[in-house]
């Protein structure tokens, strides 16, 4: 990992402000577990949402009691405004906020520096006291919505989020006083933006999404001062490039989409970054694209400081059900047949846990963990091979898992003393189905799919080395669907925190599944990935139900 | 492959709909210094939005390119992200508007008006502050998707099973008919839902329906619930019996034999909590059903008028 002077400027720039000690992010944060702070989106570079705090214990969670609440709907007057849609437009305002379409749901994962904490609902950046909960400001940008944001990115003392209608914006942390933006995606383009940005030393990952639409996906990198671009890669390869025999046509693959809309992991080592991609498209008309369709739905290892891509490992050929391969890249350093080795491990929206070498992109494990009746077992590589018969059809094919998967985007956990990884997921059907002549498809290809239902969800623990179930924890309800799948946090001192259909945020026994703790969020289920740290000699933990964010402690 | 006859009978009349609509929308010319006139004495009953089957829209039937035009950047702005940039249904799954029974029964934009005063929540927020001007450009632009879309094969050739052997698997391997009679609970069953909504209640009848589409041309009727039966029983011997509202590791609630919603906190196997589902048979069905059994199924049911 190269640390670079710019970082000293950055530090230069930080101003105290107000009665909170707002400070840059140091970004030797980045590539250690943070105690003090959650620097960047995965907590660290490595996905586990694995913490070395140990205040909260097996034997004291169950005195957890609230510390506060933040409301984005009751956020104050005042935003500072950006963005140039013309009114009037649906968004109507800084307050309440509005995003999705049920109101504002907060999927990102906050970020906490130095006392203060960085969040986004889709096209609003807030930065609230992480003592408190209090609004420290509050940013708006003016344009369409989109489905969700996944939160910001930091460098120094410089925030960065990506608003629905593809453009990234530059803030500065002590004030939200916007620096610059700029264009993602074409103006009037299909794409639509909704990755958290990650910061890999000089550079800013972003990741450009989409897939309602006729439309190519990418990677990108930009300058953190300037926004000037770097490198760019797209999910897609144009003609003469290598995947291009994965699809029927240069044009195919170029209106393919892929979204990369999950912020990457990273291995410094290597200087690899595991970037992961979504479903092709036409998304249910695998007809209108036969072939593997590269690199979509898969797990890709770039230089960040290059954008050159050193493997691939596709979950999903062909992909027909919407399975976007964009669950956590989890990186563990773990010990296969008494050898140490560097891996990757996944559970996917397609109902299989991955393990990979993270080095090589050697398939490692290929295991089920949830009801999947898509394929028909592995090739010489390992990799999945789709049953055909079980595309979307014009009678209706009866697949599992839905098009929400077995898992989704929030994420998993590992916990490196108990080896398990741990991953919430469900077994559910749908019908899926497809005209006989979808002609001149886009998007979602003018399938269409009939959720038949679900019939169990449960935590499950793996042992990361077999995939094999340790211990499982059926919930009593059933039905996560993509936009409510709690995401999972384990600390060292074998707590799990995660959350059940019903709405409840629930302390775990990491070892066992026993439950030591509850509080129910109400109608709103957990949103996000939980998040933890110190801060004057407590441990918090922060999660958002819905259009609120709330912090626990012991007091 | 069969096609019911039902659905050319639907799908001509759609066609029939839509080219009524396009004829009146070439009579006027909404703007916005003068207010469309009010709707046409006998506007086109709202009729199920289905595509023509196989029978092309009038692709020459005049569209106002401009309005057209303007109303593109609106619907991008305002309505593409959950409808999909050609207004064909989107990501957040808003159900695709070319088949729409607003948009393709209205010739004068005034039930559009109407909708978006007020949404359809909590799924779609209400678009108030649209002018007059803007929402008759807006339909301009969907019914200019509409003739792109024209000619497209909407999903009707969902039976493709074969009756008899749906027959034999409902009285045989499928066990349907130790729960269920055709000449009882099912009876007219194939005049009751259309072959999508059947098909995905035979599989189960908790399912509630399609995405991102509502794939259904008809305005689908669910069957009623069909509700978890719990059993609490405290430490001092009392039951509880009723119909499951909700339940968690902490919690149970149900709705009693008399109505009343009763709520208790659990604690470990205090209460005893027994939860059974009628619909179990359907659930272990659903591991095991095969496409083909499936379509079978259908292709029976279908019968059943």
């Amino acid at each position: 990992m190269k640390i670079r002077t710019l970082f000293a400027t950055a530090f230069a720039l930080a101003v105290p402000f107000g009665l909170i000690g707002q400070g840059p992010l140091d970004p030797a944060l980045l590539t250690k577990p943070a105690t003090d702070a959650w620097p960047t989106f995965h907590g660290d570079y490595t996905g586990r949402h694995f913490s070395l705090l140990k205040q909260i214990t097996t034997a004291n969670a169950h005195e957890l009691t609230l510390a506060w609440i933040f409301r984005t709907t009751s956020s104050s007057e005042g935003a500072i405004i950006g963005g140039q849609a013309q009114p009037p437009f649906p968004g109507r305002g800084p307050a309440p906020a509005r995003g999705g379409n049920t109101g504002p749901q907060i999927k990102a994962t906050p970020l906490m520096v130095d006392g203060v904490l960085y969040l986004t609902v889709p096209n609003h950046t807030w930065a609230v006291d992480a003592r408190t909960g209090q609004e420290v400001w509050h940013y708006f940008w003016q344009g369409r919505g989109v489905i969700g944001n996944r939160g910001v990115g930091m460098y120094g003392s410089w925030i960065y989020f990506e608003t629905g209608d593809n453009s990234v914006v530059s803030l500065d942390a002590t004030t939200g006083k916007e620096r610059w933006h700029q264009r993602l995606a074409p103006e009037g383009a299909s794409n639509f933006s909704t990755s958290a940005p990650v910061v890999i030393a000089n550079h800013v990952i972003l990741g450009a999404g989409g897939d309602s639409g006729r439309n190519s996906d990418w990677v990108e990198a930009i300058d953190p001062e300037t926004g000037d671009l770097q490198w760019k890669w797209v999910v897609t390869p144009a003609a003469g490039q290598p995947g291009i025999e994965t699809w029927p046509s240069p044009e195919a693959a170029t209106l393919g989409a892929g979204g990369p809309w999950q912020p990457p992991t990273y291995d410094p080592e290597l200087n690899l970054m595991y970037v992961t991609t979504g479903n092709p498209t036409p998304t249910y008309n695998g007809r209108a694209r036969e072939g593997a369709n590269l690199y979509t739905c898969s797990l890709v290892a770039i230089n960040p400081d290059t954008g050159k891509v050193a493997w691939y490992y596709q979950f999903s050929p062909h992909d027909t059900h919407d399975w976007d391969g964009t669950e956590v890249p989890v990186l563990i350093d773990g010990i296969i047949e008494g050898k140490p080795r560097k891996l990757v491990a996944l559970a996917e929206r397609n109902g299989y846990y991955f393990v990979l070498d993270r080095a090589t992109g050697k398939s490692v494990i290929v295991k089920q963990f949830a009801a999947s009746n898509t394929y028909e077992g592995t090739d010489k590589n390992g990799v999945l091979i789709p049953n055909k018969e079980k595309e979307p059809s014009p009678g209706g094919s009866l697949v599992a898992p839905t098009s929400d998967g077995a898992t989704n985007y929030p994420a998993p956990s590992f916990d490196p003393l108990t080896s398990l990884f741990y991953v919430n997921s469900t077994s559910t059907y749908s019908i899926f189905y497809l005209p006989p002549d979808p002609s001149a498809p886009s998007g979602y290809g003018r399938g269409g799919e009939w959720h038949t239902g679900s019939f169990v969800s449960s935590l499950k623990a793996l042992d990361y080395r077999t995939g094999n179930v340790k211990w499982e924890h059926d919930y009593q309800e059933d039905g996560f669907s993509s936009a409510t799948y709690p995401g999972v946090l384990t600390t060292v001192s074998g707590v799990l925190f995660s959350g059940d259909p019903s709405g409840n945020f629930i302390a775990f026994e990491a070892a066992t599944g026993k439950i030591l703790w509850h509080c129910s969020l109400g109608a709103a289920r957990q949103s996000n990935n939980p998040i933890t740290y110190m801060l004057d000699g407590h441990q918090y933990v922060v999660v958002a139900g819905g259009d609120s964010l709330y912090a626990f402690y012991l007091q | 492959m069969k096609v019911p006859r039902l659905w050319i009978i639907v799908g001509a009349l759609g066609c029939l709909t839509v080219a009524i609509a396009a004829f009146a929308r070439a009579q006027q010319q909404p703007s916005a210094e003068k207010p469309a006139p009010a709707a046409a004495q006998n506007p086109p009953a709202p009729t199920p939005p289905v595509d023509s089957a196989g029978a092309p829209r009038n692709a020459a039937a005049p569209i106002d390119r401009e309005a057209a035009a303007r109303g593109q950047q609106l619907f991008l702005q305002d309505c593409s992200f959950c409808h999909g940039p050609d207004a064909r249904g989107g990501a957040e799954g808003g159900v695709d508007l070319t088949r729409s029974a607003i948009l393709n029964g209205d010739p004068t934009s005034a039930q559009l008006a109407a909708f978006l005063k007020i949404g359809r929540p909590p799924k779609m927020p209400a678009f108030d502050t649209l002018t007059d001007a803007q929402v008759s450009d807006i339909e301009a632009f969907v019914h200019s998707q509409n003739l792109i879309a024209g000619g497209r094969a909407p999903l009707v050739a969902v039976v493709v099973g074969d009756a008899k052997a749906g027959e034999e698997f409902f009285n045989g391997a499928g066990k349907c008919n130790t729960c269920h009679s055709v000449t009882d609970d099912l009876k007219g069953i194939g005049s009751k839902y259309d072959a999508i909504t059947l098909q995905g209640h035979i599989v189960l009848p908790r399912g509630r329906g399609g995405w991102p589409n509502i794939i259904s041309p008809f305005q689908v009727t669910n069957p009623p619930d069909v509700p978890k039966k719990v059993t609490v029983t405290m430490p001092d011997g009392g039951v509880t019996t009723g119909d499951m509202i909700s339940i968690s590791d902490f919690d149970v609630v149900l709705r009693d034999s008399a109505g009343i919603r009763r709520t208790f906190a659990r604690n470990g196997n205090v209460p005893k909590v027994v939860v059974t589902d009628p619909l179990q048979a359907h659930i272990d069905l659903m591991k095991t059903l095969t496409d083909k059994e499936m379509h079978d199924l259908t292709a029976y049911l279908v019968t059943l008028k």
